[in-house]
């Protein structure tokens, strides 16, 4: 009995009860209803109202329940099939346009995330030998097992039962890591292309970034480059063979469009990769150029450089030839470029004996081959090409915008290269560079003082403080009229002594911002005039103070007595009055200066107070500076010539030229 | 006679409902009133049994006859055209159950409802309509009584009660109309009996 039977109680298919068999009679007695005649009207009514409005609608559309579904996502269909054809296309651009951008050495290696999935697909799992026979898909082993994985006992049985076939087992292997279907071509031209990126971020990354030029990008030329190249190759080396012998030839000459052609052809061949991948037939070795020199004329960068030759043994195995440098040139047509192409050989032919290629492997050769090219296009923007057993020596005019980027990396280069001249320079030089300047500054100073018609007497080397510096005491006669406009013009800086060190011969002539620093000089005067009698009384008294004790000289302590400008003043207009020193520089640096300055002239002063102290600025030392007196006609002015650093440009009025 | 009904006689005479069924199908409005006129008293009956009134039961059955023209092409004619039809109405009518229930017209009361006099539903308390034995003796008022004791019982009970002892439906048929498993169907029509009968028990103690 069911359980539905146990629940109720009873079995529905025990008789029923009498009360139930009533029931059941009174049911099948009741009634039947009649349906109302408005039913069937409304209804017909209904129908033929449809039927006459909308005939279409009344009329069943014959449509089935999918194409309903359909039409009503019609809609949808279209927005999603929209978005994946942007999506896409999309896709497709980003493929088609990522490896021209620019890889540096520093980015992430941009690898697609194809390459991974399928990698991480096909390779990562390690196949049991056992998988391969059975065709399987590779089982990732477990933690752990990695590396026993191909040493278990399945292993060694399957080589036991296998020995005769010891090659299958890879290739069944590589079979089964293999993609399968129409993944698989598009696996291995990711891959390669994914090896060519690491490959060349690895070079950079050994090379370095320096050389990397950021004008030469790796991604230069288009992804099919290598197959420009590939065909493109054996008719450049037949073409550039048929342009040596022209060029041999007197008469012939290469058609322009030839030239063209060829041009064209090598600018394909620039990009660093794929000339690597696939030398050409008959491409040789040769090394780095040996010097990077450059010559700038007219815009034209031309590198002088001279390139050797691998040395082919013969008793190794031919491999690929690496094509080390890149040659790019025009045909050699002309005499200029014969010349050239002489020269060129010259210095091949000079350093070839001495410069033997050591055997190496090709891959150092060409990260070593890359790292020189790299560094020819950073510096010159020309490259050479060794090709064919010939030498061609071909030039091709870089792009301005390169152009113009070596042109100044070149100037700067050679103004970095003459700022650190200098500093490279022996003690030997330095004193030479200083002697030049004192013999310079006081030639010029000359020249200034003789436009005020006086002449320089005497020039001494002094130093002065602080910091040592060493400073040329110059003392010249002045006529009388001429002597305040002197120190007029030296005194508002008018005067200029410039005394260049010595400089490589081709230098240019405008000089450096370097250069002028430390070849300006300027003068400051060092107003000494003739002193009145008495001749050796000082405008400033120095008296031992009572209660301290004598420090040097045996004068003791000193008390200064300041002179006003107004006494200056007038002792200045006094033609031999007393010679004063007239300094400018900051309070404690005029102390020591004008210690230093008597110092330099002592032998022919007045003794002079070694120490000066509690001095403030505006102090006027003066002393007598000669003793016997000066000529009547004439003032004898000193000054001080030192380097400076500030431009001052020479300015003599004209009044005073024609006093002279 | 209207045209209607000489099509009828001719398809009667002829035996041919598959005939109107192909006509209407095709659009042919006096055929399908042919089918209406022959099955609108079926149709009409059930469905007043099951809603428990005569308007009900006529939008019942309209709606029962335009889904069927309508509807007419997706007729295979795998079963009678008459249990199709009980099949349409019974879902109109518990169409018309879940419009009810969802306007708070829901005029049966549940087999589980309380059945002291004070919590009794409103409908019962309200009108009294308990026959005098004359008239139930009469035997006219005691089709009332059913079809009201007919309304309080469960839905899905009524719709077998109805098919299978007033419509004299087979259990095959029943299943077909309500798409249920035969056992099912026995089940239920012995559950729906035994409801019935406890509604009516006081009515059939005095016949």
């Amino acid at each position: 009995m069911s359980d539905e039977r146990k629940i109720f109680g009873t079995d529905e298919s025990e008789r029923p009860t009498p009360d139930e068999a009533r029931l059941e009679a009174l049911l099948a007695q009741m009634p039947k209803r009649s349906c109302p005649p408005r039913v069937r009207q409304n209804v017909l009514a209904a129908l033929r109202e449809e039927t006459e409005t909308e005939p279409a609608a009344a009329k069943p559309s014959g449509a089935s329940v999918v194409d309903l579904w359909f039409r009503r996502r019609a809609l949808r269909f279209l927005q999603a099939a929209a978005a994946m054809a942007v999506v896409v296309v999309g896709v497709k651009v980003y493929l088609e346009i990522r490896p021209r951008l620019a890889v540096e050495p520093a980015e992430r290696v941009a690898i697609s995330s194809d390459v991974d999935r399928i990698e991480s697909r096909a390779l990562t799992p390690q196949a049991t030998p056992r998988d391969v026979v059975r065709h399987k898909a590779p089982q990732l082993p477990k933690e752990g097992r990695v590396e026993t994985a191909l040493h278990d006992k399945r292993a060694e049985k399957f080589d036991e039962m296998d020995l005769a076939k010891k090659d299958e087992p890879e290739r069944r292997l590589e079979i089964a890591q293999r993609p399968k279907g129409g993944r698989a071509e598009e696996y291995f031209a990711l891959r390669q292309e994914r090896d060519a990126v690491r490959g060349r971020l690895e070079d950079r990354a050994k090379t370095g970034p320096a050389v990397a030029p950021p004008e030469v990008p790796l991604e230069a030329v288009p992804r099919k480059a290598d197959t420009l190249a590939k065909t493109d190759l054996e008719e450049l080396s037949q073409k550039v063979e048929e342009r040596a012998r022209e060029a041999e030839a007197p008469a012939s000459k290469p058609e322009p469009s030839a030239d063209l052609a060829a041009r064209r052809t090598f600018g394909r061949l620039a990009e660093p990769d794929r000339e690597l991948a696939a030398p050409p037939k008959g491409a040789v070795a040769i090394e780095a150029p040996e010097t990077t020199a450059v010559t700038v004329a007219n815009g034209v960068v031309e590198l002088k450089s001279a390139l050797s030759p691998a040395k082919a043994d013969a008793s190794e195995p031919a491999g690929p030839p690496p094509l080390v440098t890149l040659g790019i040139s025009a045909p050699v047509d002309g005499d200029a470029d014969r010349d050239r192409r002489e020269r060129f050989f010259a210095a091949y032919q000079a350093t070839t004996p001495s410069r033997e290629l050591e055997r190496e492997n090709v891959a150092q050769l060409r990260r070593r081959a890359r790292s020189a090219r790299e560094q020819v296009a950073a510096t010159a923007g020309a490259q050479y090409f060794y090709y064919g057993g010939d030498l061609e020596w071909l030039e091709v005019e870089s792009p301005a915008p390169v152009q113009q980027r070596i042109l100044a990396r070149n100037q700067i280069s050679e103004i970095q290269m003459q700022a650190a001249e200098p500093q490279a320079l022996p003690p030997a030089d330095t004193k030479t560079t200083w002697a030049l300047f004192a013999g310079n500054s006081v030639a010029s100073f000359g020249e200034l003082v003789d436009r005020f018609g006086g002449t320089v007497t005497n020039a001494q080397e002094i130093v002065v403080m602080p910091g040592s510096r060493q400073a040329v005491m110059v003392e010249c006669a002045v006529p009388v009229s001429n002597g305040s406009a002197l120190i007029n013009t030296v005194n508002q800086k008018r005067l200029v002594a410039v005394a260049r060190p010595a400089r490589a011969a081709g230098a240019k002539a405008t000089p450096a911002p370097s250069e002028e620093r430390k070849s300006r000089a300027v003068a400051r005067p060092v107003e000494v005039e003739a002193a009145a009698a008495p001749a050796t009384a000082p405008l400033w008294v120095a008296k031992p103070v009572p209660g301290r004790p004598a420090e040097r000289a045996g004068l003791g302590q000193l008390t200064v007595q300041r002179v006003g400008e107004r006494d200056l003043a007038k002792q200045r207009l006094d033609a031999y009055a007393n010679f004063f020193v007239q300094i400018s520089p900051p309070a404690q640096a005029q102390n020591l200066m004008g210690r230093q300055v008597a110092r330099g002239v002592q032998s022919r002063t007045w003794q002079f107070a070694d120490e000066v102290q509690g001095v403030t600025t505006g102090v006027q030392l003066g002393y007598a500076l000669r003793e016997g007196a000066p000529p009547p006609d004439a003032t004898v002015l000193h000054f001080v010539l030192e380097p400076d650093q500030l431009p001052i440009q020479v300015f003599v009025p004209t009044q005073l030229q024609q006093n002279r | 006679m209207s045209r209607a009904e000489e099509v009828v006689a001719t398809e009667s005479e002829s035996g041919g409902e598959q005939t109107l069924i192909e006509r209407a199908r095709e659009g042919d409005l006096d055929a399908f009133d042919g089918l209406v006129r022959r099955y609108e008293d079926q149709v009409y009956s059930v469905a007043y049994r099951l809603v428990g009134n005569e308007d009900d039961a006529a939008d019942v059955a309209q709606e029962v006859f335009l889904a069927c023209f309508r509807h007419l092409k997706n007729y295979r004619g795998e079963s009678k055209l008459s249990t199709w039809l009980y099949r349409i109405t019974v879902n109109m009518a518990k169409n018309l159950w879940s419009r009810q229930k969802r306007q708070g017209r829901d005029l049966t009361q549940s087999l589980e409802a309380n059945d002291d006099p004070e919590e009794r539903a409103p409908i019962e308390t309200i009108a009294d309509h308990a026959p005098n034995p004359r008239r139930v003796a009469a035997g006219i008022e005691i089709a009332q009584v059913i079809e009201r004791k007919l309304l309080e019982i469960e839905p899905e009970f009524r719709e077998v009660i109805v098919l299978r002892f007033i419509e004299g439906l087979s259990y095959d048929a029943i299943a077909e109309v309500t798409q249920e498993p035969l056992g099912t169907i026995k089940s239920r029509i012995f559950r729906a009996r035994r409801a019935l009968k406890n509604k009516m028990q006081n009515y059939l103690r005095e016949m």
